[in-house]
């Protein structure tokens, strides 16, 4: 042979073939590069936030503690630790974020757990509109309902705010318990959340094979014991997806335990911010830990996981049990109300506030005269100070409000464009390297910011671009960015969930055939992947839209919707933060309605992915 | 004209080897077949041959291009490897009817006019049949259809190599005999380097020209089909082709000066082995000790490298079965220089009127076309087959002769073959 004379070529030219062999596949080069931003964007603020607990502050409490009027020190810690507030600034925020954080998640699996049961496994009746109603709360805002939960149960004899519906109208009042504080907050978050449970526990008992129930019916199983042996173990990695999600955002929610009156470490950490800048940010590391802590408990048991993930593509009949003939009807009914209740009544009852002539002024529901309603608050178009409007002009006519909308559509826009490209971009690489360190580690630390409470990765970027060397503060730019990292996880995880499932011989039919990657991409890849594709950009848009914790602290508060709503909030101007609720619930509603109307996707198919 | 070579080919997980150091010729216009039990490494051969996997040394050349060499750092990505690969199942894309999923690839090379592309889709639909279906989707087809859809598409861009993982396994029996059959016609009609992945030993013996039996990742076989089920290597390829499985039985004696060997065998019987060709055992002792020498100094020199990493899945000793009565008890001393296996096929047993050792029928299933036999001889059992419709009795004492040269000796020290030839009982 003509080759004898070959000889090794050098390390270094071995190395740069091997190099561009590498980057020739674009999977690889998507890898890189995300890598690297990812973690940037995720590790960067929690060194900067780190470094914030340990610097001083010109101006604040840690100047006049430390002595010191720049420079690092620990006195920080030391105070909010051993100091005589240490209580009220830290262990009970803590003990109730915990709390609130433990009981939204049993409600929310219990609530969710058991709708999603009846509606899977059941002979219910009115499946399909319980069905779509039952997700209604977590489209809406979260602090939406607080706000009516507020408006139903307060009264000036107990809160010493307005009256709300329940006072004014049936003059019934409710104790301060029930009204403010733990139990409203947790009920209220896990409502808000127990369409999650829904959507990932149904999910599993929709696919689950018939045949492993069967199998145990076969053998003469009593049938509570089939359930706890065979389907809730089933069920348990949907459970554990459930609490690792609710407990991480509802820990890190600011609105629901603000409008409650609950002090959890995000409310403590707004109070603390102006003064006790350092020590706030030491909140923010505890909220983060917290973050990690579950996120470290959900990945133990995600690797015994796999022998629990027994879901075939082959689901039967899966057999029905049958509630009785009343029965059915009678649980139907019972959850009819109930959706109501949270999914209907908001709605209603925002549009309601936004025409009554005072707040807490219910006259209307008592002689039905039209005269005791009101149209002020939207039409008024010229400023008067009287009619309680400070000034305002009406909600069609108020510029701030429809300035804070168009910012609000721009940034939701805008990061789901930016989250839903990337995070389907990531899930595709990282489907095609499933084996690689690299596609492990782009995965997780993508994954990160999810678990991160938003308030506190708010709290990071604040800190990392609000100082002497970068002030993004109040810009768009600076909001996009944040809302695209939090954001990029719900894309990533609905894209690589529907890439695993894809055969890699798709592509590779067409690698072998020279199709250009591009092109495999158009004309393959994302058509087939069509509706978990728009559902990754619908995740983030939906999110954006109503985000109040992850945005609040970046920008000034005409800037975006949810923030002007805030504002009004405080001004005492209820008819307006009812109307920008009713606002920002219409848009997602139809935003929702269109997209599945026009793709077939729709928001519960990218969560249950 | 595309001849594949693979040279010293190595492919592992950590430290699982998917394929051990494989060398491989592959001859333009053959129809190969990589054939072994699930997992051996045939589909990941096929994979890195088609650059659809990179192994993690050795080297590669399809026709006269190195695609792959680990010492230069060469790899040619797949796209530009020029073969075409028929999918396990089929990979059509779902949201293409059968015109577009088989125009697609040509479409994308700026070679053909719209004509010529109408053409080409014309002709090799023609090939496989599914004129009638252009405008389906795959999920409209059924799986027969589907399969020939994929082979159109395959056969669209004209590559001179064809690669196929299991292509007929996802079909019923009947369509997979037709589909085999149809397989062969293409091989001829299209001239193209065919390279086959299949666990189906029928496959492969009825449709590949070289048959490449691999084990755990180590070639065992590499030769035409016949030869393979004639003059198979070891036990393990012995026992992997053929169907009903061969017969192995343990043989003790030595070799006597006439060159035949005197054995004893069935637990006392006496028997006497003539060599189809000269053999000289001894000789081929001292090769087999030499081998193992080899092997065991090679393993320690790999060892010394830093690089090396050791094989999790340890090449074992090929367990051969010998089919007795009473199961459960394990008679088999250990081996010694004396100790051969003998590999019977079932056909090479006759029933003869007079003459043979005596046997039992033990259990007796006809066909129709021929009749499967399990004949008792002491504990041992051997399968035989027999032509023609006779009932036989199941308790029925008959004769039975050993015929032909095509009787195998192994050594069971190393379990490699030492010839074939001819058995007296």
């Amino acid at each position: 042979m003509e080759m004898t004379e070959e000889r090794p070529i050098s390390r270094w030219a071995l190395f740069w073939a091997k190099t561009k062999t590498f980057f020739s596949k674009p999977q690889n080069v998507i890898l890189v590069v995300m890598g690297i931003v990812c973690t940037f964007t995720t590790f960067a603020p929690i060194i900067a936030i780190l470094n914030d607990t340990v610097q001083v502050h010109a101006g604040t409490i840690d100047q006049y503690l430390s002595g010191k009027a720049e420079g690092f020190t620990l006195v920080n810690y030391k105070d909010l630790f051993t100091s005589r507030l240490a209580k009220t600034n830290l262990w009970i925020p803590l003990l109730n974020t915990v709390l609130v954080s433990v009981l939204s998640c049993v409600f929310a699996i219990l609530y969710g757990g058991i709708f999603a049961f009846l509606v899977t496994r059941t002979n219910l009746k009115c499946k399909k509109y319980l069905s779509s109603i039952f997700i209604f709360p977590y489209i809406m805002p979260q602090w939406t309902l607080a706000t009516v939960w507020s408006n139903l149960f307060d009264s000036v004899a107990v809160t010493g705010t307005k009256n709300g519906l329940l006072a004014g109208f049936f003059g019934i009042t409710m104790p301060s318990w029930w009204c403010q504080g733990l139990f409203p907050s947790f009920i209220v978050l896990g409502l808000h959340y127990a369409p999650f449970a829904y959507i990932l526990i149904g999910g599993i008992f929709r696919n689950m094979d018939a045949n492993l129930e069967e199998a145990a019916t076969i053998l003469d199983t009593p049938k509570w014991k089939i359930m706890t042996h065979v389907t809730l173990p089933l069920v348990r990695p949907a459970i554990l997806s459930t609490i690792l999600l609710v407990f991480g955002s509802s820990m890190g929610s600011y609105p629901v335990p603000h409008f409650l009156r609950l002090t959890t470490l995000s409310t403590k950490y707004l109070e603390m911010n102006a003064n006790y800048a350092g020590e706030a940010s030491i909140l923010a590391v505890i909220m983060m830990l917290l973050g990690v802590l579950i996120m470290y408990f959900n990945q133990r048991s995600l690797k015994s996981r796999k022998s629990y993930t027994t879901v075939t593509g082959k689901s039967g009949q899966t057999s029905v049990i049958n509630l009785g003939k009343a029965g059915k009807y009678i649980i139907g009914i019972v959850f009819i109300i109930l959706t109501f209740f949270t999914s209907i009544y908001p709605i209603i009852s925002f549009a309601f506030e936004t025409f009554l002539p005072n707040p807490g002024d219910y006259s209307f529901l008592r002689t039905w005269d039209f005269k005791d309603l009101t149209a002020k608050w939207w039409i008024t178009s010229e400023n008067v100070t009287e009619n309680g409007m400070y000034g305002q002009k009406g909600m069609l006519f108020n510029s701030t409000i429809w300035k804070g909308f168009g910012g609000t559509m721009l940034v939701s826009v805008a990061c789901a464009l930016t989250a839903g490209t990337l995070g389907t971009l990531i899930g595709y690489a990282v489907s095609k390297n499933r084996r690689s360190r690299l596609a492990g580690y782009v995965n997780s630390v993508a994954f990160l910011p999810y678990l991160m409470p938003s308030i506190a990765v708010g709290i990071a970027y604040f800190v990392l671009f609000s100082n002497k060397y970068f002030n993004l503060y109040n810009t768009y730019f600076l909001i996009i960015l944040v809302g695209t990292v939090k954001y990029i996880p719900f894309a990533s995880r609905s894209s690589l969930n529907s890439m695993l499932q894809l055969s890699g011989e798709i592509e590779e039919a067409a690698v072998i055939q020279d199709i250009p990657w591009h092109k495999r991409m158009t004309k393959i890849i994302v058509p087939i992947q069509k509706s978990s594709i728009i559902s990754g950009y619908l995740l983030p848009f939906m999110t954006c839209l109503r985000e109040l914790s992850l945005f609040m602290l970046l920008c000034v508060q005409g800037f975006i919707l949810s923030t002007t709503l805030d504002y009004f909030d405080e001004m005492g101007l209820y008819a307006f933060s009812s109307g920008i609720n009713l606002i920002l619930i219409v848009t997602i509603l139809i935003c929702n309605g269109l997209i599945n109307k026009i793709t077939g996707a729709s928001l519960d198919k990218g969560i249950g992915g | 004209m595309p001849k594949i070579v693979l040279t010293d080919v190595t492919k592992r997980w950590g430290d699982f080897y998917a394929v051990d150091h494989l060398n491989l010729v592959i001859d333009d216009q053959s129809f190969v077949t990589l054939l072994g039990p699930s997992g051996c490494g045939k589909t990941t051969t096929l994979r890195m041959i088609a650059g659809l996997e990179t192994p993690t040394s050795g080297r590669i050349e399809i026709g006269d291009q190195v695609v792959f060499d680990s010492e230069k750092g060469i790899n040619i990505p797949a796209n530009k490897r020029h073969v075409g690969f028929l999918f396990q199942n089929y990979a059509l894309w779902p949201n293409m009817t059968v015109y577009q999923n088989i125009s697609f690839g040509l479409k994308n090379s700026k070679k053909y006019t719209k004509e010529q592309i109408d053409e080409i889709v014309q002709r090799v639909s023609h090939i496989v049949k599914i004129e009638m279906f252009m405008d389906r989707y795959p999920s409209e087809l059924s799986g027969g259809q589907q399969q020939r859809v994929a082979i159109a598409r395959t056969l669209a861009p004209q590559p001179q190599v064809i690669f196929m993982d299991e292509p007929l396994s996802n079909l019923d029996a009947k369509l997979r005999l037709e589909m085999r059959a149809e397989l062969q016609r293409l091989h001829l009609d299209t001239g193209c380097t065919f390279v086959y992945v299949t666990h189906d030993q029928m496959e492969a013996m009825t449709l590949a020209t070289r048959i490449c039996l691999i084990d755990n990742g180590v070639l065992q076989q590499y030769d035409a089909p016949l030869d393979v089920y004639n003059r198979p290597n070891n036990l393990f390829v012995a026992d992997f082709v053929g169907s009903p499985s061969i017969n192995f039985v343990d043989a003790h004696g030595t070799q006597v000066e006439d060159g035949s060997m005197d054995f004893g065998v069935f637990g006392g019987l006496k028997a006497k082995f003539k060599f189809a060709n000269k053999t000289d055992v001894k000789k081929f002792r001292e090769e087999e000790s030499a081998l193992m020498n080899a092997k065991a100094e090679e393993a320690e020199e790999a060892s010394k490298d830093k690089k090396h990493v050791e094989k999790k899945n340890k090449d074992a000793k090929f367990n051969y079965h010998i089919a007795r009565v009473d199961e459960d008890k394990d008679l088999s001393p250990e081996a010694t220089l004396d100790d051969y296996v003998l590999g019977i096929r079932p056909e090479t047993i006759k029933v003869v009127s007079k003459g043979g050792i005596e046997a039992e029928v033990y259990s007796a299933m006809p066909t129709g076309m021929e009749t499967t036999l399990r004949l008792r001889i002491g504990n041992f059992i051997l399968t035989g087959v027999v032509f023609g419709g006779i009932t036989y009795k199941i308790g029925q004492t008959v004769n039975i002769k050993f015929e032909g040269n095509g009787i195998s000796l192994f050594s069971r020290e190393s379990g490699r073959i030492i010839d074939t030839g001819a058995l007296e009982v």
